[in-house]
Order: C-alpha cells, then structure tokens, then sequence
C-alpha cells in the first residue's frame, strides 16, 4: 500500500517530517519498502497567485497571467501560459527565470506570441511529481505563504510504499496506520468529525437472501449533482495511493476505503431494475464487468442482482449496466461486511483481484461501517458532491457495538516476552490504540478495529511494540536436558559422506529439483509416473526429478571445458529424488557420482566398490538403454531378493553427441542412499586382526553362457568358513565361454599344510560345481 | 695379568654398545666414522682387549662368555656397516628439484565441498554444542502441513506471502505443493516427539518467483524450534545470536523489528550485523499458542519459538557471493575453490 506523509499527517495532531514516521513505521510490523521522495527543487520554484488571466489574440490556448509572489508588494509578474485550468484566484508553484527544473531544463525570460514570459507556471509533471499532466497544479491548503518555495511544501508529498501483515485490516487505512504511528510519536491520533447516521433496520433497499456470507448490509440511495468535478486534494490524494480518479461518486468511494479500510460500491440507482438482491449465481449467469470484460458465473459465485440479472460479483467488481456516470444524478450506495473467505475465493476463482477484494479478504468487522465508513461517506458526499439522502439509511440488522475484553496478566506477558515490563511505562501507548486497561477485571478493552487481538500472545505483541524490541536481552543458549528425541540419522549420514567423498577427489555440486521433460529421458528410475508441477515458472522446470543421473550428466559436460583442460573430472551429487509409485509418492535420498575423462568406468566402479564393499550390495551386468552396451550395471542388494538400488555405466556415445559431447567418456553411478546406509548400517561386521598368515590361491574358472557373474561366485565362495576374500584377477572371453581368475585368500590356521589346503581348495571347486556347474581348470 | 673378568665385565660391553650406537647416530662425516672404527674396533679396543684376556679364563667360561663377546662384536661391526651406507646415500646428488612446482598432475580436479554442504555440516556440529537435535522432512508437502496446520487456514490471505507450485499429486482431496518453507516440519516434530524440545531443521524449499541474483526458486533453509517451560524472547534472540556466531562470527550483532507470521506471535524479523552492515537474514517468533493448542501443549505451562532463515543467504553473505544463483548452477572454477568454514 501507499500512502504520503501529507495523509497521514492529516490524521495526527501534530505534523510529523519523513524521518520521524519512517522511525514510527520501524517500531510496528509495517515494512517500508521504500520512500519516494519528489525531486530536490530549486528554491527558484515559489507560491505564487494568479491575480489575472487574459487571452492572447491569435491563440485558442494561451492566456497572460499576471501573477503576485509577495502579498505585501503589488508588484506583478507576467507569464505566458497555456494551461486551460490556468485562471485567476488559483495559486500555483512559479519557476522564475534562472529556475532549473528537475531533468535539468532551465527556464528563462522569452517572448511568446508577442508578449513577455517571466517564467513557467508548473504543472505536476515539470516538477517530477507526476509522469504526465496537461495542467498546472494548483496548490491548496489554508497556511501557503506567497513567495515560499514549494520544496519546503512537498515535503509532505512523500510517498511511502508500505508492505503490511495480512492479519491487519486496519492497517491497509490511513486512520489505522495514523493511529499505530500516533503511539510511537509524541502526535495523537485526529479523527475527522462525524455527523451521527440513524440507521433504519430493513432490506428495501438490498435483500440478503444467503446465510453466513456477510455481517452486516447497509444501502442507502444519494441524490448528486452530476456536474460536479471531484476536487484536486481529491485526486492527489487517491493517485498517491495509486489509484486514478474516475468521477466524483466513485472516487468518494474509494477514498473511503483508504482512509478507513472499508470498500463500498456505488450503482446508478436509475439503472436498476427492481430491488437487489445478495444471492448466489445460477450457472450460465453472465456479468459483463466495470472494466468489460465478461464473467461466466456459478453456483459458487456470490453476486448482487436486480431483476436484469447479475449487477456485481460480491466485493470485488460492480457491473458495467449500472455502474455510475457523468448522468448519473441517484446512487445507491452499498456497503458490506463480505465473508472475507467467499470475497478471496471468488477473486481467485475468476483472476480478478481489485482493492477491493484485498481489503475484504483480511476480514472486515460490521462496526467498520456502522461507527465509522458509512458516515463518514455519506457525509463526504454531502460535502463535495451536495448529496442530499433520498432513502433512509437501511441496515439489514442491529449492529450493537461493544468492546471485547481479554485477560491482561503483565506477569505472564513479561515473562514470556523476558522483559520485565512495568505498566505506567505501557499505560499511554495502549490507551492510544484503544486498549483500555479495566483494572477490577484485569482485563483489556478491545475495540472493533482490533479484530486481531485474541490472546495473550497477541497482547504481549502490543506490549514489546511498546517498550521497543531492542529491550529484550540476549539469553544465551542453555542445553535443555531432553529426553532422547531422535535426529535424523539419514541427513548426518549423508553429510558424513559428502566429506568422504570430497576426500576422494570428487567437487560437489548442487542442481535444482525442477527439471525438463528432456532431462527426465536421461533418467533411470523406474517412475510409473513422474510428479508434476501445475504451475510451473517455465517448461524447463515442470518436472521433479527421478533421480539424480540427468543433473550429474549435464553439470559434467558443461564443466568439462577445452581451455581449462580439466577433461578428467568427477563430480557428485547428493539430494532427494521423487517418484510417483504405486503406493503414492516416494522421496527418497540419493547419491550420484559423474566421472569423465580416460577409463571413466573402471573409476567409477572403484568408486562404487569402495562404497559397497562389507555390505550384501552388489552388482548385475545388464544392458540399460542409454549406455554402452555392456557397460552397465544394476546396484542390488543380495540380502534383499535383488532389489535395484542403484545404477552405474558408460553413457552411450551417441547419447553424448546428442548433448553435444564428443571424444568423450562420461560414466556415473547411483545410489538409493537410504538402502545404502541401512546396508551399512545391517551388514557392517567388526574383524579382529587375524592371527595366522593367510594362503592365496589362484583359481580359473571356465564359464559357459553369459549369466553367471563374478559377484555371484564371489558370494558363494565367501560363504565357506575359511575363505577369508575372493579378489578379481582378470578374465579371458572365449568364442562359447570365458575364463576366469581369481585369487581366494585362506585361512588355514597355524600349520597350513598342502594337504589342508588342497581339500579347502576341493571344497571351493564342489560348492561352485554344486551351485553353478562351473569347474576350476 | 689380573683375571679377565675382573677388568672386564659383560655389563661393561653392553654399555659400550650403546655407547658406539649412539656415537655412529652422532657421526655425520665418513672419515669420524672410520676414527669411531678405530677406536671401538681397533687392536686396543676394549671389546678385543677382551677376547684377548680370555685366554686366561676356563675353559666353560671361554666358551659361554667368548660367544657373547663375539655377539657384541658382531653386533657393532654390523651397525657400523650400516651408518656407513646410509652416510655414503647422503651424499649421493639426484640432481635438482624444483619444489615450488607442482610436480604431480598439475590439473587434478580439485575437490571441494559445496559451500552449502559447508554450511549444513557446520549446522549439524554446532547443534551438537548447542543441545539441538537435527531433522528434515518430506520436500513435497501435504496443504495442510504447509498451511493450514500453520494457522492459515484455506482462505487465509497470508498464503499470498509464499509463492507456491502446486503438484499433480493429491492427498485427502487436496494438491500437494512444494514445500514452500521448512516450517511445516514444526509440526511434523511437535506431532511425533515428547517435550521438551529442541530441534534444527535444515532442508530445502520452493518458491515460485521470478530468479534475480538474490531470489532462487528452490534453496535451502534453517528452522530452528524449542518448546519447554520459561521459554521466552530473550532465549530466541539468544539462540538466533549464538547460532549466527557459529556460522558467521563471533562480532556480530543482532536486532528484531517486529514483523508478522501467522505462526508466531509475537513475531520479529532478525537483522544481523555482519562485518559493518546490517543485513535481514532471519525471521521468528513465539509459537502462537494455537498451535501449541492443536498439539494438545497447555500454552500456560510450555512456550515456545521458532525461526527461520535461508542458508544460501547466509552462504552468499559469508563467502561474499554476489548472486546466489551460482550454487545452483555448477560451475568448474566456482565449485573448486576452498570455501573456508
């Protein structure tokens, strides 16, 4: 919200400068955004008082204004102008000659059309107070001194961009953010004096034929005079809240709603047809809205109507059939308390968010508009526009303002906030919000602007805004002695083995969660489906990802550069990873490490071996689409019927050409870390050192066919009592077969003799026979 | 002559012994070694002085006492070989050697740790000084953790604040969404552990924004809780100062404003002061007693606070990274430089 220091100071009862309320709004919730302030002006730039303007024979525009800028000299000084609004009586800011204006134009004396031009007569885009105007700016305000220079007048023209909390509706008013500055300033808070309204309890007017959707419906019907044109102070001060000014009725309307919080509509009430009515939309029910554009309402769809139909979609946008205009001489005008919940849905539902809707959305309480908005606009309409009432002021009920009340124990407060708090020192400042202390109740009066308030924590709020946040003291931590809650073993783990892994030479890195359909193709995992996002910041992030491969494989070809010769790299990566599966969604944790450069495999299988090793996790040779054939592998855990977790293999050329690589390796690898950590965690077994020198055996096997792998046999030679380690010594492919070396480690006690060894080494050649029929050459 | 082991005694050789041992460590030229020989080995040595007197013993003490006169002999004959090799290899010249260089594969990747690894890794050790326990939660959240349980129920206009992305996921009727902050593991932890509490949680959320050098839409964040009787404010700044200490240092100072969430009450933004600026890095608050409430805690016995920062944030201010957009998008020479915890 925006808001000038010219608005606010008119609610307080004393003037306040810039600094003085940007360091009230830093004592509240209230975050300025930023201060826009007009342009340093040249003292040249003065009040001035157009004492005559005469027309210049030969043009339609110009006219000679004769102005005065000093009230106790008759001296006059002529400017040529081509303003229409330019006229006698008005008072405006003057550029003498010699006057340098903001984007470094310099006026000087000229002759126009024949006649002599001292100056400039400014309109608000000259000065840099507005981006375009085609009139000058009149100045109004009881105290201008003639000759003063305006710089010392817009001072109060600063606007502040304010960001609020949602749970403050009075803070998007200006008589709400004038009283939370009065309390921190030495002003007080200086309402607008109100005319009492007599409201009548009947539904002529407005008929509320739904439950629940609003507090309170007031209507009452104005009788304008159309000709009138909405004041300046009007219009500035609405555009300084960024609104622009549309006519007379509907710029009361919403300076209504800045200066108090509360929106109201205004229909022509000539345009109506019949009574109107709050009710829900029928499906197929059209409203053709203020800015044109059509809306296709529904049941859900909370709406005003006349006997035509639709008329507005409750508390976010009127209709353009009955919407007010320079005819218009009868208004109705409507004023709600909107079920915030309904008003934000309904804007959400149709992409409609007006200021409206974003005041009704925070929760507007009745007594808004039976103390204060109703009256106030009525009586605004009196003022500026001569209304005159031609219906009494309906009320749909008996809005009975009376003050909550909520236990006030400063004790409790003090302690909770760890400040000691004395009352006198809180005494002034909570009167000044309304928040009177009833001392035989211990309690504090809450008045209706304070919907917010509802509980101790709430009152403590209040309470350290007062005694200002830089009281609390710094109470170091001490260890609270709790019972054994767990952490998660998992994220320790993983960032133990982020050191590890940086320890082996590999660099870390990080990729976002969110990616591209094309990246998903690189993936391995088995996604029934993959989790989609509906709203998506653009195409290349629509994704989460199922894994970790695709990331590792785009960092490695783009880090890998020619001029910094840095082809031999390994990289990875550790992070979450989401599938949709079949029983629901899964995230699960993983680590995926990249290899480039010569024998990028054989690094990554000695990566991956020295993760694995002492654990039932193994590997499976298997072609997976993507990868050099026979250069990939399935990670499985053997102790778990050979369930997959994870992958390692050479990317397939081709793959690489198709990411733009070439006369490159590129291997990776994957783990399901929560598997790995849980394998670790089962299958870790502590050796004491052993006591006997070990035997080595080498052994050749001849396998036929191509499923009978190394780990496997591994696996059942280990499982013999004295095999202390099975090791990979090489391989020689056959045409129909292959041989296989490898080298058992024995532990035949003490006294290894030939003979125990080579029934050790029978029993090795019967559990492999028996199990695969392999033999050992 | 005197009888020989009255002058000689086994003792006395052993102690020679270490004595020549200690001698040849000393000796650093060839030519004192050859002069130590001579006077440890030589005719007038006293370990031949002793073999030559054994002439006179008996025949048993010749054989016993002659061996292990012999063993010693030996013994430093061999030490004396060995000290002069290992002289002769000293001064052996290999030539030159120009140690300022590299001399292995000069363009080895250098591996280093993300600087948000270091960040977390620092998080998990100071929360073991600090007493705090460390947990994470699911990165796709249910609506009700990420909101609803959080006081903003669906019609609560302070959801606006959290720009979210929404899933093709359902739970219970409702989208899921990309956890939007760490907060709803609050709940997650309140839910299913005994009081009191006192817990880190550092994860990774979402945002759907636009990316500038100073905005990202997924980056990692730190959500601290404590529950426990007596809580107060003034243990809140206490934890969000102690903790900065840790991952910044020890000089900075901290300041609240107060600030609004709908699951704090009261609530504060934290600026910090880091090497003479004032920076918004955190914010936090009281657990508002709702939620204290829907967790069956009475808020008259326990209170709590909570607070949150983003540590791409705090790893940009530390390391003084001008746009955070560098962590996430891998780079050779960002990712291999040291960055120093």
């Amino acid at each position: 919200m925006r808001v000038s220091l010219a608005q606010i100071n008119q609610y307080l009862d004393k003037k306040l400068t810039t600094s003085q309320l940007e360091q009230a709004f830093a004592k509240t919730e209230v975050e300025v955004e930023e201060i826009i302030v007009a342009e340093e002006l040249d003292v040249k730039v003065v009040v001035a008082e157009i004492v005559e303007a005469s027309p210049i024979d030969g043009s339609d525009k110009l006219q000679v204004c004769r102005l005065k800028i000093d009230s106790d000299s008759s001296e006059l000084i002529d400017v040529v102008c081509g303003a229409a609004n330019a006229r006698a009586g008005i008072r405006v800011a003057f550029a003498q000659a010699g006057t340098e204006l903001p984007g470094g134009f310099k006026i000087a004396k000229r002759k126009i059309f024949g006649h002599q031009s001292n100056g400039m007569i400014c309109g608000a885009d000259e000065l840099g107070l507005a981006k375009e105007s085609s009139k000058i700016m009149e100045l109004t305000g009881d105290n201008l001194i003639l000759g003063q220079p305006i710089s010392s007048i817009l001072e109060e023209m600063v606007i502040f961009d304010l960001s609020l909390p949602s749970n403050r509706w009075d803070y998007f008013s200006i008589i709400g953010l004038a009283r939370e500055v009065s309390v921190h300033t030495e002003a007080r808070l200086k309402l607008p004096e109100i005319a009492q309204i007599n409201p009548t309890i009947k539904s002529n007017l407005i008929r509320l034929e739904v439950d629940n959707q609003a507090e309170l419906v007031a209507g009452v019907v104005l009788e304008i005079d159309p000709s009138i044109k909405s004041p300046d102070w009007l219009i500035e001060s609405l555009l300084a809240s960024g609104i622009r000014s549309i006519n007379l009725a509907v710029d009361i309307s919403n300076f209504i709603m800045i200066e108090t919080g509360q929106p109201s509509h205004c229909f022509d009430y000539q345009k109506l047809q019949g009574q109107v009515e709050i009710r829900f939309a029928k499906p197929g029910e059209v409203l053709i809205t203020l800015d044109n554009s059509q809306l296709e309402l529904g049941d859900q769809d909370l709406i005003l109507a006349d006997q035509s139909g639709p008329i507005s979609l409750a508390g976010v946008m009127g209709g353009l059939s009955s919407a007010v205009d320079q005819d218009t001489t009868q208004i109705l005008l409507e004023m709600v308390s909107w079920n915030p919940a309904t008003i934000r849905r309904q804007s959400f539902r149709h992409g409609l968010r007006s200021d409206a809707s974003t005041h009704f959305e925070k929760g507007l309480p009745a007594e808004l508009i039976s103390e204060l908005a109703l009256a106030r606009s009525i009586q605004i309409f009196k003022d500026l526009a001569q209304a005159e009432l031609i219906s009494s002021i309906e009320f749909d009920r008996e809005i009975d303002w009376r003050a909550g009340s909520l236990k006030f124990d400063l004790t409790k407060v003090s302690r909770l906030l760890g400040v000691e708090v004395e009352f006198a020192q809180i005494k002034p400042g909570l009167e000044k919000l309304g928040l009177n202390y009833l001392k035989s109740k211990g309690q504090l009066e809450i008045p209706w602007w304070r919907t917010d308030l509802e509980d101790q924590a709430g009152l403590a709020e209040e309470v350290i805004k007062l005694v200002g946040l830089d009281q609390i003291p710094i109470k170091y931590d001490r260890i609270v002695n709790y019972p054994a809650n767990p952490s998660s073993q998992l994220l320790i783990d993983s960032l133990g083995l982020r050191k590890e892994l940086v320890a082996r030479g590999l660099i870390e890195v990080l990729n976002y969660t969110l990616v591209s359909q094309l990246d998903l193709e690189l993936s391995q995992a088995d996604a029934t489906e993959h989790l989609v996002v509906v709203n998506p910041v653009s195409i290349t992030h629509k994704y989460f990802r199922a894994d970790l491969l695709p990331g590792i494989l785009i960092n490695l070809t783009q880090m890998i550069r020619p001029d910094l010769d840095n082809q031999e790299l390994g990289i990875f990566e550790i992070g979450n990873a989401f599938v949709k599966g079949q029983e629901g969604l899964i995230q699960s944790s993983k680590l995926a490490i990249g290899f480039s450069g010569q024998n990028s495999l054989v690094r990554a299988r000695e990566e991956l071996e020295r993760l694995v090793a002492n654990t039932s996790l193994s590997l499976l040779t298997k072609n997976i689409e993507g990868y050099q054939p026979n250069r990939a592998a399935k990670v499985v855990d053997q102790s778990a019927k050979n369930q997959t977790v994870g992958y390692i293999g050479q990317i397939s050329q081709s793959r690489l050409e198709k990411l733009g690589v070439k006369d490159q390796e590129i291997s990776i690898l994957e783990l399901d870390l929560g598997y790995y950590f849980q394998s670790l965690e089962r299958d870790q077994k502590y050796y004491s050192p052993y006591p006997y020198q070990l035997t080595k055996r080498d052994l050749t096997l001849r396998i036929y066919g191509d499923s009978l792998e190394f780990a496997q046999i591994k696996l059942a030679i280990e499982k013999l009592d004295f095999v202390v380690d099975v090791r990979y010594l090489g391989d020689y492919y056959h045409q129909d077969s292959r041989a296989l070396t490898l080298r058992v480690y024995l532990d035949a006690s003490a006294q290894p003799d030939r003979e125990i060894i080579d029934q050790y080494i029978d029993k090795i050649g019967t559990s492999i026979w028996e199990q695969f029929r392999v033999k050992i050459e | 002559m005197a009888n020989w082991n009255q002058s000689i005694r086994l003792e006395n050789l052993e102690q020679i012994l270490d004595q020549f041992e200690y001698q040849l460590k000393k000796q650093t030229s060839l030519e004192g070694l050859a002069e130590l020989r001579r006077e440890y080995l030589g005719k007038k040595s006293e370990i031949n002085q002793a073999l030559r007197g054994l002439g006179n013993a008996s025949l048993e003490e010749r054989k016993s006492y002659g061996q292990k006169i012999n063993q010693i002999k030996d013994q430093m004959i061999r030490l004396a070989a060995d000290r002069e090799k290992e002289l002769a290899s000293q001064t052996t010249d290999w030539g030159r050697l120009d140690l300022s260089a590299p001399l292995g594969k000069s363009n080895q990747p250098k591996a280093r740790l993300h600087p948000i690894s270091n960040i977390l890794l620092e998080i998990t050790e100071l929360a073991g000084k600090l007493g705090y326990r460390v947990t994470d939660g699911p990165e796709v959240e249910t609506d009700w953790y990420n909101f609803t349980a959080l006081n903003m129920d669906e019609d609560h206009p302070a959801r606006d604040g959290w720009d979210t992305f929404y899933l093709d996921q359902y739970h219970e009727g409702k989208q899921m969404l990309a956890r939007t902050h760490t907060s709803p593991v609050q709940i997650r932890y309140l839910e299913n552990n005994q009081l009191p509490i006192k817990v880190l949680v550092p994860g990774k959320v979402y945002r759907n924004e636009d990316e500038d050098s100073t905005h990202l839409w997924n980056f990692y964040q730190l959500e601290g809780l404590v529950v426990d009787r007596g809580v107060s404010m003034a243990d809140l700044r206490g934890a969000i100062q102690s903790i900065l200490m840790e991952l910044l240092d020890d000089q900075i100072e901290t300041r609240l404003r107060p600030s609004f969430f709908p699951f704090t009450e009261p609530s504060v933004e934290i600026d910090v002061k880091y090497q003479g600026q004032w920076l918004e890095l955190a914010g936090g608050g009281m657990v508002h007693p709702k939620i204290l409430e829907n967790q069956g805690i009475d808020p008259d016995i326990y209170q709590g606070f909570a607070f949150g920062f983003g540590l791409d944030r705090i790893a940009a201010v530390k390391y003084g990274v001008e746009d955070v957009r560098y962590f996430w998008r891998p780079d050779y020479r960002f990712l291999t430089q040291r960055f120093v915890r």
